[in-house]
């Protein structure tokens, strides 16, 4: 019986990515795609979308559920970015400027979102979700109504007709894949963004170094118990507001190498799908609402952006239809999310019950 | 003494109200009061928000079953949706008009939202604790997986498919000729030059809050709120959590497979695919902005609630766009909602987990 | 611990005003650096005949792509930073010129004209006003802007 238990869970834990993967492989050759040409697309939306998903990790550790607030991290970038284009900046220098710019606004509304979360215990993700639409609401009144007239715009090239306000694309072209052809190894016809990559790899380093840190295990000991963790001393409510921060300032980063290997900004929507690109992908890449790390990031972002590859292909050439294949793939990038969050949930409670057998039993043995 | 003793009482009863909802309620007497002044007809302005409050009535009602089982706010009711969705549409094919159509789609809708909402709830069991965020994606998921069947299934009425391949639905299908107003204008008053009451819908939806108000007074409806408000409680006198819930949930989702097609019908359309997506929220914003909690709610919040939104949504364009001359409608119902879903997630309730 | 906070009171401030200061200069220094302007390369003669155009030549500006410009030609480059090397090989047998300029800061777009360069004429390269172009682009884009958040 203590054999059934343990593959129960193995496929529990694995199951969104099996099914995943099995849906992938039959699209495969479905799509008509080829290898070379699916690899080499896959190698550059890793280098393009791993950042982001690693924003996810900390709020996770520190018991936050899924940051679906990252996307104030992003907007932050993004207006970094529209800052950078007014001056024409191009080049790394014009990715730095935004960046820079973009990190004190990340902080800000990460400390914002990190005290309204700490207000929504036990309501984390939920209130994320609402919390990311809320301030999609400012940006959209800062961009749409503040640059230009009270946020002076220097090139006219990118406000609105009407004088101010940011037009709807932005031309990012200064910046433009600055991050990709700096360093690019082709192999094979595949083409390796290797500075995009060099810049993941210090990340995780970072995030690695980051978790033996004080900080760092104080952040995991207040997401495995906040009560012992504040009899321990640790201050509950700063360092999950501090995760929140860090989260929100990666995604700001995340969010302007996302945008400069696409080369145009959506100025009102290219934010839109960001937390919900990264929560899919770190859930079908392994991690739970309480544990991620490193290799879910990776597998995950593997998985889905594969997926995302074929997948529409497949539905096109199946159905005749190219809308099937889009809301296929959106109808399993949401089933994904929603299956995990299920499997999550159905599990602890499993082991609430668990613990609470045990206790009973032991209980009556003593 | 006297009056600091009123100040007092002034106070503890604006904090019991919220201070966002009198902000709220003031923001909109401010606008009503600058009406005439941009030359906004307040008499149209009247009739559009009343023949608002009833397209979105009975969604907002919806909530109210689950938000006193406990179940949270129902960010699934796009499965409710659904089942409208697939009465209507069923109506349509079928070729009901009038009151055949309206009442033919209530009645092809209902077994849909019964199966949805009990498989909704069968899941929700599974999970109570992250119900909100799970209800979004499996609503979502569920959004998703219809916009591939509307494309698939074998509609064939030549006013829903679309005309060079004859096959799959359209995004948006006319009412026009079906049951296009059918409530609105039924034993409609006309007021005014702008003014047109439509009394059937209003009666409607009177009915439904009757309806809603006499169940939460029956015995099945005092278990549900007992389950609620005090679970440990309703366990010990016997009641079955897991069937009240499962209730809730069924009746929620009906409320809002019916409200969908009251919306219908005043807007003319059945707008499908992707529509439904984020169609809970302005049903959420509008209950907690009626006063509502995560776990208590009542007919009068859903009432004040949807008329106080639905009156923002209408005031601000006309208002504040003739003012400023420019179009900040859309941003300022973005923040006024989601702030109020906010300020309603980070209250302390009694019964957290 | 609270004695380490007086004593750490001067250096953290001293610390976070560095920071301060490096921020800025950071900003500052990307700015200048990375500030790009589009040059359009213009070989056409003076409506007033004051000059005329070059009968062909290649034009090559920072060590970049030699591009050929003949009579009526216009094309655009872009400059990173304030110093622009222009260098011009001429089709009909004049010597090799380099060409320094400076661009001012504060512009995003100028015009330069190589005729008026190669004859050592006045202010070879203008402000280009590209606005009054960019109108009608822009306002064809304006339709859609929201998507369908709550």
């Amino acid at each position: 019986m203590k054999k059934q238990f343990v593959l129960k869970s193995f496929i529990a834990d694995n199951l969104v990515a099996v099914i995943f993967l099995a849906i992938t492989i039959a699209s495969i050759p479905l799509s008509g795609l080829s290898p070379v040409h699916i690899i080499d697309d896959l190698m550059t939306r890793i280098g393009r979308n791993a950042f982001l998903v690693f924003s996810l990790i900390l709020p996770i550790m520190a018991g936050m559920g899924i940051n679906f607030g990252m996307v104030l991290g992003a907007m932050a970038g993004q207006i970094g970015l529209i800052f950078a284009m007014d001056w024409g900046i191009g080049g790394m220098q014009g990715l730095g400027f935004a960046a820079l710019l973009g990190l004190p606004v990340s902080i800000l509304l990460g400390w914002i979102a990190g005290s309204i979360l700490n207000h929504a215990r036990g309501r984390e993700m939920v209130t994320s979700y609402i919390l990311g639409f809320f301030f999609n609401g400012i940006y959209q009144f800062v961009v749409l109504y503040l640059f230009g007239s009270v946020i002076p715009l220097h090139n006219r090239a990118i406000a609105l007709s009407r004088g101010f306000g940011v037009r709807n694309t932005l031309n990012l072209e200064p910046v433009r894949q600055v991050l990709d052809n700096a360093w690019l190894v082709k192999i094979a016809g595949v083409r390796l963004p290797m500075l995009s990559y060099a810049i993941i790899v210090v990340l995780c380093v970072f995030i690695v170094w980051f978790k033996k840190t004080k900080l760092g295990q104080d952040m995991r000991a207040v997401g495995q118990n906040q009560h012992v963790s504040n009899a321990a001393g640790i201050p509950v409510e700063k360092t999950r507001i501090l995760s929140i921060v860090i989260s929100t300032v990666l995604a700001c980063f995340g969010q302007i190498i996302f945008l400069q290997n696409m080369g145009n900004m959506n100025t009102y929507n290219a934010h839109d799908q960001t937390g919900f690109f990264a929560a899919a992908a770190i859930l079908v890449g392994g991690a739970s609402l309480t544990k991620a790390s490193i290799p879910n990031v990776f597998a995950g972002v593997l998985l889905l952006h594969l997926m995302y590859i074929v997948v529409p292909m497949a539905g096109q050439n199946l159905f005749g239809s190219a809308n099937i294949g889009e809301y296929f793939r959106q109808f399993i990038g949401y089933g994904v999310i929603a299956l995990s969050l299920v499997i999550h949930a159905w599990r602890s409670r499993r082991e609430a019950e668990k613990a609470r057998a045990l206790l009973r039993s032991e209980g009556e043995e003593a | 003494m006297n009056t600091t003793d009123m100040q007092k009482r002034i106070k503890e009863a604006a904090a019991d109200f919220g201070w966002p909802r009198i902000i709220i309620a003031l923001f909109l007497a401010v606008l009503f009061i600058l009406a005439p002044f941009v030359k906004v007809s307040i008499a149209s302005s009247l009739s559009d928000i009343i023949n608002r409050f009833g397209m979105n009535a009975l969604l907002v009602l919806a909530m109210v079953p689950m938000i006193q089982s406990g179940c949270g706010l129902n960010f699934g009711l796009s499965l409710g949706v659904i089942a409208g969705l697939l009465g209507s549409t069923m109506a349509v094919q079928f070729g009901l008009t009038g009151w055949a159509g309206l009442f033919g789609a209530i009645a092809l809708s209902t077994p849909f939202a019964v199966v949805l909402g009990w498989l909704y709830a069968k899941l929700l069991n599974r999970v109570k604790g992250e119900e909100m965020t799970i209800a979004m994606y499996v609503g979502f998921a569920a959004v998703m997986f219809m916009s591939i069947m509307w494309l698939i299934l074998p509609y064939s009425s030549k006013n829903m498919v679309w005309g060079y391949e004859g096959k799959g639905l359209r995004t948006t299908i006319t009412l026009d000729g079906y049951w296009n107003r059918q409530l609105s204008d039924f034993l409609a008053v006309r007021l005014s030059d702008n003014f047109v009451f439509p009394t059937g819908l209003i009666l409607f939806v009177a009915a439904s809050c009757a309806v809603m108000w006499l169940f939460l007074r029956s015995k099945t409806g005092t278990a549900m709120t007992s389950v609620g408000s005090n679970p440990d409680f309703a366990r010990a006198s016997g009641i079955d959590i897991n069937k009240m819930r499962t209730t809730s949930v069924v009746m929620s989702t009906v409320f809002g497979a019916v409200g969908i097609l009251l919306y219908q019908q005043s807007f003319g359309f059945i707008q499908l695919y992707t529509a439904p997506l984020y169609m809970a929220f302005p049903a959420v914003a509008a209950i907690l902005i009626g006063g509502a909690s995560i776990n208590k709610a009542s007919i009068v919040q859903v009432v004040v609630g949807t008329i106080l939104f639905q009156g923002i949504l209408t005031m601000t364009p006309s208002v504040i766009n003739s003012l400023l001359q420019t179009d900040m409608s859309e941003v300022i119902r973005i923040v006024l909602s989601n702030g109020m879903i906010l300020y309603a997630l980070t209250r302390k309730s009694k019964v957290t987990r | 611990m609270k004695g380490e906070q007086k004593h750490g009171g001067t250096k953290t401030l001293a610390l976070r005003a560095a920071i301060g200061v490096a921020y800025i200069a950071l900003l500052a220094l990307f700015l200048v650096t990375g500030r790009t302007h589009t040059v359009l390369i213009d070989n056409k003669a003076d409506p007033a005949g004051a000059w005329q155009a070059i009968r062909g030549m290649t034009v090559s500006v920072n060590g970049g792509e030699a591009v050929e410009y003949m009579k009526g030609d216009r094309d655009k480059v872009s400059v990173k930073g304030q110093k622009m090397r222009v260098r011009v090989e001429f089709f009909d047998g004049r010597d090799t010129e380099e060409y320094s300029l400076k661009i001012p800061f504060i512009e995003d777009t100028l015009l330069l004209s190589v005729p008026k360069l190669a004859e050592g004429l006045d202010n070879p390269m203008e402000p280009f006003n590209l606005y009054a172009d960019n109108k009608a682009r822009t306002d064809a884009e304006e339709g859609e802007r929201f998507g369908q958040e709550p």
